[in-house]
């Protein structure tokens, strides 16, 4: 991978996300419709508080009662977040260490751990596909 | 009938995407891509599953590179796929092949036949995502990327 690239680099901008108090309802509609395996749930202040995945909303849905349950009762809360301008090579490292599929990438600024992207596996994946062409 | 009643058979997608255990890991890793799915099942010369190559797999192959010494050009799938493969019956719930998955944190899950005693480390019959499920619980079509 080049040592050189940065994760702002690879990483894709924007980022789907639903309130903290949204019907999961809501929220399965919002993963189909963007066709995205996990969405982050942010509060009233644009801060990024938790993240959704199929899986969440599997284990939900086994649990029972889900269509009345929220965004909030199921999000993962230990979201990890990371600036865009570290190595790539640091960000995968971050993302293998903590066992996760995907980065928050936030700016700080007035609305610290404001999201601007993520990095995801996917986005690693194409990248490494990208250099072994 | 109902979602919750189907049988892992009824969801499962019926092809698990494979390749030998002598492909070069980067070729693999092209594969994964291309076909953006979550894993590979590995097949000796006698196409028997003897392993897989998951996504999470390569990305740590890829990092550990900087400190192992890895030659990329002739490094195999065998010599880094994991061994023990995540399956379940064809002719459980789906509900319940959901649960393994969970517990397991896995997000897809291999579709085997039942062991004889004759056939050891067979073929899969397919693969079974969790959004698979998910998507039958809620009736949607659902993706897999993301």
């Amino acid at each position: 991978m080049g040592s050189t690239k940065l994760v702002r680099d690879i990483m894709h901008r924007g980022v789907i996300t639903c309130w903290v108090d949204e019907p999961l309802i809501d929220v399965v509609h919002r993963l189909n419709e963007y066709n995205i395996n996990a969405l982050f749930v942010l509060d009233e202040s644009g801060r990024a508080e938790g993240v959704i995945s199929q899986t969440d909303l599997a284990r939900a849905h086994v649990e029972g009662n889900w269509q009345k349950r929220t965004a909030e009762e199921i999000m993962t809360t230990d979201i990890v977040t990371i600036s865009g301008d570290i190595p790539l090579e640091a960000g995968i490292q971050i993302m293998l260490d903590n066992r996760i599929h995907r980065l928050l990438i936030v700016q700080g600024g007035l609305t610290p751990n404001r999201p601007v992207g993520v990095l995801s596996l996917s986005d690693v994946m194409r990248e490494m596909a990208k250099e072994t062409e | 009938m109902t979602a919750s009643a189907k049988q892992v058979r009824d969801l499962m997608h019926i092809t698990a995407t494979s390749c030998s255990a002598d492909t070069l890991f980067l070729e693999a890793v092209r594969i994964l891509h291309r076909n953006t799915i979550e894993s590979l099942i590995v097949l000796d010369s006698h196409s028997r599953a003897i392993g897989m190559l998951s996504r999470l797999e390569a990305v740590q192959t890829y990092a550990r590179s900087g400190i192992r010494t890895y030659n990329f050009d002739t490094l195999t799938v065998a010599e880094v796929m994991r061994s023990n493969i995540p399956q379940v019956s064809p002719n459980i719930p789906a509900i319940s092949a959901a649960q393994i998955m969970l517990d397991q944190g896995l997000r897809e899950i291999y579709v085997m036949p039942n062991k004889d005693g004759e056939t050891s480390n067979p073929q899969p019959f397919g693969v079974l995502s969790i959004n698979k499920v998910l998507s039958e619980i809620n009736g949607v079509s659902n993706g897999e990327e993301g």
